[in-house]
């Protein structure tokens, strides 16, 4: 027996809902549970067969009202709890806005989209009555409140503003008009009085429902608002919107002050948001399928600091007089708080009680000096612009334990730069002057503070201003940052310069250098460009020679870098500044963790990463000294469910190689214009690694060609050559190995698919035979060259003036064929061994690399084959080879799907085994063989997933079918994964299917 | 991409405003006809959702150019529509009951030949959402439809094949001789937009369509006997009836493919056109306007 068995699912989540601890979220038609207490998740429970669930509503007796389209159930918190109880589904004949409970919880009222209610029993089923006001115009919104036994309709319509009605009387009190477009929204308050509401229009409107006149309208989304909610005994206000973001409003200010911004949810769409005042959070759920939480009390959490020191404070605190002119200059950060130094050359210091005392006073160090500290070690060193240095080593309470001085000789410049680091027992300064021939001055200390070596390394011979310093132990090599993107490394014991990398990639300064990995004779590095790119750059001395590469890279989307850390699990955290605020973005997560809007970058800051991912931001505002400590709180914003792509998946690969710890990678390209790289595991979990923005506009395709190889084609032209490094186990990286050259100044072409032959010399994979296929009807096919990393174009042509939309390079034992398919239905097969002859050759089924034809392209034959298969565009296509025939199976924008046969009688006929005129109800978007079966998995628009076999005299028949609640169901993907075909399917969510055939 | 941009390479876009349409629209419309005479013996019509009215252009020019004594175009939006010679407009949300009671009262009583709706809402980006407005403005224009529509008469209205598609099909098979899934080629292959045509207009034996202003749609269909789900008394979910309507892509082959790219040399002097129509307000202009001055943070 054939069975689709729904594995993993993930997707928008359009509702959420607290009922103390617990989190209740809608999940597709999954109602999820997580406990944010402990952030784990208690239950996960179909609620409906098909529909999403959009609503969730807790009575006083805590039942659980659920709803989504037309599809209902009230469950009780306990049966809900329990194992296994399943959900019952109800129904009602009309799509379902609102329901909201009686005082008693007895009975339900359920708004539906035509602004009628339903009175329902909530344990017998039973309908007990139908009201309406007998306005029945469609709604987009809605909501029944309920305060004692008067229960209030709030009808949010297309044209005709809010709809206020009385359900008893069934009676219209207000028709409450001022909003522009359609309402989106409507909550009222839970004493009755007051209404807010929101509409196309992007603004919030808050109502007295006494009066029905307009008090307040709040303007801030930039795009369209679709969830509103009082909170603070109706002090306060949430909105989520289409921006991702979430505000908190001020619903008593004048016109509604938007008292916060959370950057919540990727791509589009922040659905639904709920408050735990108790706890203090506000948890929200978007189209990335993402659970957020944020913390609205974070000033209450144990160790939160939020303060503010000006020069004056800090002078009475430590009875130190201030001179006029005083102020705090570099701060850094040490074992037991903060040292901070005064344009006077005053020490200060700040422990972590937050009390200031004086260190120390040294007139060496007024008006110009430098501060930096070997944390761990509590030490902190000063340096004046001639040379002079000040360690100072701190006891645990603060005071100075041991102090010692001395001074750099020889430098023909001034000190314009010192900078540190510290591995074990290691602590190691480099001093810079700004002339060329002054040599780098490297210090490495004892513990007890002495000079242990003084080392002189030569600059390298470009410009060269120092930002940054790494050393890797294993090895004794250092690595120094500049501006320019360039970077020197030296092998410390013998001083030699190791090698030198000029501006090794775009950009300009670097922020910052660390050492990621190390190996013998390999060290990874990650470098932090300012302009907000970073590297991981791998550094090998295997063969005696220092070769590098870059084995991952990405941008963030807006802002500067400053610098990049790690997370408990492993995750990468970037931080930096853009316009006014400083933000930590989790990137391997993709999501904000923290921000401060300081005034922006051009200041003194301080950010430290505390115990338990607390982070500690500290900022010099208009002369005065501000700290902020997140505290000690696990639920500080973060992501509950990662969920993935923010906007609908166009394209999914897989690679069928597993890996050592029995995980897949995947790649997904999206909408969003994100390629994603992630692991799949056992469970079928998957978890996001990498988010690279390389493509501007929405992927068409993205593909494995071999095992650490990937392309990714898009619109205007895009096309990428990823590679993939997998070798170390700490996780995959992934960077662009090349880039195939836009044709034309067109922004509309597209490349619409491609494919992909490797090429071999000696038995060794030398390059890619590629053919692409683009909007304008273009054909082209490019030899890439794997070790030059170019392209040289071998074929030129033109199908007619349609789009194409698939492309197949066919080997056969000593023919090499192209497949196209294009909106106008039809199949064409050219063979393409003599064109390319001089070039390559085609035997035993494989492309050999003869002599690359450096001359003009050409054009291709006269076409073998072309037939039309669909009425219109052909929207997805595989190939199946066996060594009698070639099975092609083809899905259209006609609903039909269709098994064809290359090769098998005449060599140039094509043969149509099979067709199936109404295969699905929708665009057949995806068509896949499944691999080690006569079978074919078809994913389409309406939501379903087929599975057909054809072992029977080559006809295709329906063998099994699935509904998905993967909307907008776009592409798929089958693998063979542990002995097992997978299915994957992607559109506006993602969900995995376990195939058993 | 601004206008001008757009212009040069949607053909489509750029043929309607040589021939003087509102919208590229127009082609589908003409596509559909070319290939279901959509537009034989027609003499009265409504258009529903039919701003900014390349659609009633297009009837318009066909019906009145024939010099029909009775003939008569309507056509109904939210959006306000510039006056096009020998049509009424009428502003309003033809979810409205009232809306259709109108346009009854414009008719004065006396049937029409076809119905069309080009309808589509405001998108949400909630899927299931979208499809159930979309198919929420179907069966407004097919209430309408089954007031005004003559025996034998067609009803044209555009869909989005989304999960639920099948629903319609079967409902509407109830009261059309054939029902079709068309898809004009001026429709583009990567949107999921096509359009259901119904042929040959049966009224439902013993059911008679009444029209209540305080009425809804769903109560409008109750008792029609055409499939749609009921509501039970005891809330129990009952399956509804779906059925595939056949597919047919009309449209020559050989006309443009609304999908491709293309350059300018092919077939186009490159002068720009003014567009025909301005487009109107959205709501958000405010929101837009305070955006710009920066008053938004
Ligand atoms: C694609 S346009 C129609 C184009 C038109 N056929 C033409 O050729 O110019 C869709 C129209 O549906 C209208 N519409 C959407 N919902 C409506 C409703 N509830 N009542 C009336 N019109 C509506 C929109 O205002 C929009 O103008």
């Amino acid at each position: 027996m054939t069975e689709i068995k729904l594995l993993q699912s993930s997707g928008p989540i359009l509702a959420v809902k607290f009922v103390d601890s617990l989190l209740l979220s809608g999940e597709g038609p999954h109602l999820v549970a997580n406990d944010v207490s402990t952030t784990s998740r208690v239950f996960q429970k179909l609620a409906f067969k098909k529909n999403k669930i959009h609503g969730i509503a807790v009575s006083s007796k805590n039942v659980v009202g659920l709803w989504g389209g037309r599809s209902l159930a009230f469950e009780s918190l306990a049966g809900l709890l329990d194992e296994k109880h399943a959900i019952e589904e109800l129904a009602i004949n009309d799509w379902i806005v609102h329901v909201g409970f009686s005082t008693d919880g007895e009975v339900a009222y359920v708004l539906t989209s035509h602004n009628l209610v339903l009175v329902i029993n909530v344990t017998t089923h039973k309908i007990l009555s139908s009201k309406s006001c007998g306005e029945k115009s469609l709604l987009y919104s809605g909501y029944v409140s309920v305060t004692g036994t008067e229960v209030t309709v709030a009808a949010g319509t297309v044209m005709s503003g809010i709809v206020i009605w009385n359900l008893a009387t069934e009676t219209i009190a207000h028709n409450l008009k001022g909003h522009e477009g359609s309402i989106f929204g409507v909550r009222i308050s839970d004493d009755g009085k007051k209404l807010i509401s929101c509409s196309d229009d992007r603004s919030i409107k808050l109502w007295d429902l006494e009066t029905g006149k307009n008090i307040a309208t709040g303007w801030g989304h930039g795009a369209r608002i679709w969830h509103l909610q009082f909170f603070q005994k109706n002090t306060k206000i949430l909105s989520t919107s289409e921006d991702c973001t979430v505000r908190v409003w001020d619903a008593e200010s004048e016109d509604l002050a938007n008292v916060e911004v959370f950057n919540a949810h990727q791509g589009k769409n922040a659905w639904c948001g709920d408050v735990n005042e108790e706890i203090g959070i506000i948890a929200t759920g978007g189209s990335d399928g993402r659970l957020r939480i944020f913390d609205v009390q974070e000033s209450k959490r144990e160790g939160a600091v939020i303060k503010q020191w000006s020069p004056e404070s800090v002078s009475d605190a430590t009875e130190t007089p201030f001179t006029n002119n005083e102020i705090f200059k570099e701060y850094v950060a040490v074992a037991g708080g903060v040292v901070c130094v005064t344009s006077e050359g005053s020490l200060f210091f700040l422990n972590k009680e937050l009390q200031w005392k004086l260190l120390l006073k040294d007139p060496r160090f007024a008006g110009f000096s430098l501060v930096r500290s070997f944390e761990i070690e509590n030490v902190v060193v000063v340096t004046s612009k001639d040379g002079t240095h000040l360690l100072i080593k701190l006891a645990e309470d603060g005071s100075v334990q041991e102090q010692k001085s001395f001074q750099t000789e020889g430098l023909k410049g001034k000190v314009t730069n010192v900078l540190v680091t510290t591995d074990i027992d290691t602590m190691m300064m480099v001093v810079e002057s700004p002339v060329p021939s002054d040599p780098f001055v490297l210090y490495v200390f004892s513990s007890g503070l002495d000079v242990k070596s003084t080392l002189k390394l030569p600059k390298p011979d470009t410009r060269f201003v120092s930002s940054s310093l790494a050393y890797d132990v294993q090895n004794d090599w250092i690595l120094i940052s500049s501006r320019y993107t360039t970077l020197v490394m030296y092998e410390l014991s013998s001083q030699t310069l190791l090698h030198t990398w000029k501006k090794f990639v775009p950009g300009d300064t670097v922020s910052s250098v660390r050492v990621s990995l190390s190996a013998k004779n390999k060290v990874v590095f990650s470098v932090v460009i300012r302009d907000g790119s970073y590297y991981y750059l791998e550094v090998t001395n295997e063969i005696g020679e220092i070769q590098s590469s870059i084995l991952g890279e990405n941008r963030i989307q807006k802002g500067f870098l400053e610098g990049m850390l790690e997370s408990d699990n492993g995750d990468i955290l970037l931080y930096g500044f853009r316009s006014s605020q400083f933000f930590v973005w989790n990137e391997t997560q993709q999501y904000e963790v923290f921000t401060e809007t300081c005034g922006g970058p051009h200041r003194q800051w301080l950010f430290k990463r505390l115990e338990g991912d607390s982070f500690m931001f500290m900022y010099t505002r208009a002369s005065s000294i501000n700290v902020r400590v997140t505290g000690k709180f696990p639920l500080h914003s973060r992501a509950i469910n990662v969920g993935n792509n923010g906007r609908e998946i166009r394209s999914i690969s897989i690679q069928q190689k597993v890996r050592a710890d029995r995980t897949n990678l995947m790649l997904t390209g999206s909408e969003d214009t994100c390629i994603r790289l992630s692991v799949v595991d056992d469970a079928k979990h998957i978890k996001n690694v990498w988010s690279e923005r390389k493509h501007v506009s929405g992927i068409q395709k993205v593909k494995f060609i071999d095992s650490n190889l990937a392309i990714s084609s898009a619109a205007r032209e895009e096309l990428f050559v990823w590679s993939i490094d997998d070798t170390y186990p700490k996780r995959p990286y992934i960077s662009v190995l090349a880039t195939l050259a836009p044709t034309s100044a067109n922004p509309d072409l597209r490349i619409m698919d491609f494919d992909t032959v490797p090429v071999l010399e000696a038995e060794k994979t030398v390059g890619y035979l590629l053919a692409t296929v683009y909007s304008d009807s273009a054909i082209r096919i490019w030899y890439f060259d794997l070790k030059s990393r170019s392209f040289k174009l071998l074929v030129e042509d033109r199908y007619s003036t349609c789009c194409l939309l698939d492309a197949a390079l066919i080997t056969r034992e000593a023919a090499l064929y192209l497949m196209t398919g294009a909106t106008d239905g039809y199949i064409s097969v050219w063979n393409i061994t003599e064109i390319l002859d001089s070039s390559l050759s085609v035997s035993g089924g494989k492309c050999l690399l003869q002599s690359l034809k450096t001359d003009a392209s050409t054009k291709l034959p006269e076409c073998l084959v072309k037939q039309q298969i669909h009425q219109s565009g052909i929207k997805s296509v595989d190939i199946r080879s066996t060594p009698e025939a070639v099975y092609i199976i083809t899905g259209g924008d006609d609903n039909s799907l269709s098994l064809l046969r290359l090769f098998s009688r005449n060599p140039s006929s094509l043969e149509v085994l099979s067709l199936v005129a109404n295969a699905a109800s929708s665009t057949i978007t995806s068509v896949e063989f499944i691999p080690d079966s006569l079978k074919v998995f078809a994913t389409s628009v309406d939501q379903i997933i087929r599975i057909w076999d054809y072992s029977v005299d080559d006809q295709l028949t329906l063998e099994k079918k699935e509904y998905v609640t993967v909307a907008d169901t776009g592409c798929s993907a089958v693998a063979s994964i542990g002995d097992k075909p997978i299915g994957f399917v992607g559109g506006a969510g993602l969900s995995v299917y376990s195939l058993e055939i | 991409m601004g206008k001008s941009s757009k212009d040069k390479r949607d053909l489509y876009y750029r043929k309607a405003k040589e021939e003087g349409y509102r919208a590229r629209s127009a082609f589908k419309l003409l596509q559909l006809n070319e290939q279901f005479q959509l537009f034989k013996d027609v003499k009265r019509v409504v258009d529903l959702c039919a701003a900014p009215g390349s659609w009633s252009q297009v009837l318009s020019r066909e019906i009145f150019s024939r010099d029909e004594p009775d003939a008569k175009i309507v056509a109904v939006d939210l959006q306000p529509m510039a006056s096009i010679p020998n049509v009424t407009t009428l502003q309003a949300d033809i979810t409205h009951p009232k809306t259709l009671a109108k346009i009854l009262e414009i008719f004065g009583g006396e049937p029409a030949d076809f119905v069309c709706s080009d309808g589509a809402p405001d998108v949400t980006g909630l899927h299931d959402l979208d499809e159930y407005i979309q198919a929420q403005l179907i069966l407004c224009a097919l209430q309408l439809t089954t007031c005004i529509l003559k025996p034998g008469g067609n009803f044209v209205a555009k869909i989005f094949r989304g999960r639920d598609i099948d629903l319609l099909y079967s409902q509407l098979g109830y009261l059309f001789d054939k029902v079709i899934c068309a898809k004009p080629r001026a429709s583009r292959g990567t949107s999921l937009e096509s359009f259901i045509v119904c042929l040959g207009y049966r009224p439902r034996p013993g059911w008679t369509p009444t029209l209540r202003e305080d009425g809804s749609t769903e109560e409008f269909f109750e008792g029609s006997g055409i499939g749609r789900a009921s509501l039970r008394d005891d809330l129990e979910l009952e399956e509804e009836e779906r059925v595939i309507a056949p597919f047919i892509a009309c449209g020559d082959l050989s006309a443009y493919d609304s999908d491709a790219t293309y350059t300018l040399e092919e077939g186009f002097s490159s002068t720009s056109l003014d567009p025909v129509q301005m487009p109107t307000a959205p709501p958000y202009k405010k929101a837009l306007e305070m955006k710009r001055k920066g008053l938004l943070k």
